[in-house]
């Protein structure tokens, strides 16, 4: 009977900890999500500057990728190793990235095409991955990794340096808006902020400090109002999302037929060849998958004939950086500094 | 014997119970709107401000090549 007992109260001190699990941090990062995380890069996207941005991080994070790609080729050239299909990956990697080029941050369907060209840069580098990973061993692979972990990318410094000045002028923008908030004007920490001489982390104790400063009344009011800007913003974000899901089939062939025309022009005849026999065997199965109820899927799981799945697999690089800020940063409501035009 | 077995689950029934109403109740948000001491508006303030920020570090992630 005792033993009863004291089993019982094993169990019942056990199910008290369940609460307890279940409550364990309830905002998470998203970063498993891959469409969680696109939602939270798309709110910025209705200013300007903010598409700006998030086209250049991408064009970025596209070239990172190439140059690597690059190396991973000419080491398997060293070793004899036929890289066609590599090479025609690289191909259309490129004609992706001369897409995010000319893609136009002020356009009305800014978010869409960020979507959509972000979502081809996931197929076409998983894509890459699996081929790569067909043709050597662990051991081999385990020796390109040391090889291309120490690789400095040139071409993107230059883009990471215009990047990091956008952000400052978008960060620009949002401070003068908390200020505003408080009917304050402070031009001169400002001005030091955008010209290099105050961190983000310094301004930020600097309106922190100043809305402490203010009446209970006014602290509330002001979190209020910067939470129901965050809340509207992620609706927006929500509903930018579902609307790239319309279509997307007919955009994806599109972009296609687009890719297939460019290929025309390049110089590699046997590469050129093999790339455009490659999407027109993907165009082509869109005309056997012809399927009116497929058109309107999820984003990420129905863009044509793309290998999704888990789209991004392995080495996710984290969503959020919690000394240095917030990733998901929204334009304040009225955006007063302006910056780039808005959508 | 019975009697204090079932005074027993009693209590621990009671305890668990409020210990379950407790969790279900004191969430961050509701902390967030009536707590309205100086610390808990600074640490929300801040949050606040920085989900408004972006961080000049941050990379589109596509996945890796290898």
């Amino acid at each position: 009977m005792k033993r009863t007992v004291h089993l019982l109260i094993v169990f019942m001190l056990l199910g008290s900890l369940l609460p307890l699990a279940y409550a364990d941090d309830p905002e998470a990062p998203t970063n498993d999500n891959p469409l969680e995380e696109t939602k939270q890069q798309v709110e910025i996207m209705k200013c300007g500057i903010g598409s700006e941005i998030r086209l250049l991080q991408l064009e970025k994070s596209i070239i990172t990728n190439i140059e690597k790609a690059q190396e991973i080729i000419l080491s398997l050239n060293d070793s004899n190793i036929n890289t066609t299909i590599l090479e025609v990956i690289l191909l259309e990697l490129e004609l992706l990235k001369e897409e995010v080029q000319a893609a136009d941050p002020n356009a009305t369907d800014a978010v869409t095409l960020f979507v959509d060209l972000k979502h081809d840069a996931i197929n076409l580098t998983k894509e890459f991955r699996d081929s790569l990973h067909g043709l050597i061993n662990e051991s081999t692979m385990e020796q390109l990794r040391d090889r291309i972990q120490n690789m400095s990318c040139n071409q993107t410094k230059k883009l990471s340096s215009s990047i990091r000045q956008k952000i400052r002028q978008y960060n620009t923008n949002q401070f003068r808006y908390f200020y505003q908030l408080f009917d304050e004007q402070e031009n001169k920490y400002i001005n030091q902020y955008e010209n290099g001489s105050l961190t983000q982390y310094q301004l930020k104790e600097n309106i922190t400090k100043r809305i402490n400063q203010k009446g209970e009344a006014t602290q509330f009011d002001i979190i209020t109002s910067l939470k129901q800007e965050k809340i509207q913003n992620k609706l927006q974000a929500q509903s930018c999302i579902q609307n790239t899901t319309e279509g997307s089939q007919q955009r994806l062939e599109k972009r296609l037929e687009n890719r297939l025309m460019r290929s025309e022009n390049l110089s590699n005849t046997t590469l050129q060849q093999e790339l455009m026999k490659k999407i027109q065997n993907k165009l082509n199965q869109f005309g056997n998958n012809d399927n009116p109820g497929n058109q309107n899927g999820n984003q990420h799981g129905q863009q044509g004939t793309d290998n999704d799945g888990d789209e991004k697999g392995n080495n996710d690089p984290g969503e959020d950086n919690p000394g240095a800020g917030g990733q998901n940063g929204n334009d304040g409501p009225n955006n007063p500094g302006g910056g780039g035009g808005n959508i | 014997m019975r009697t204090q077995l079932l005074a027993l689950i009693s209590v621990l029934l009671l305890v668990f119970s409020g210990f379950l109403v407790y969790h279900l109740v004191s969430n961050d948000d509701v902390k967030s709107t009536e707590n309205t001491g100086s610390d808990e508006y600074t640490s929300d303030l801040s949050n606040e401000i920085d989900s408004f920020l972006l961080n000049e570090d941050y990379e589109v992630d596509i996945g890796e090549i290898i």
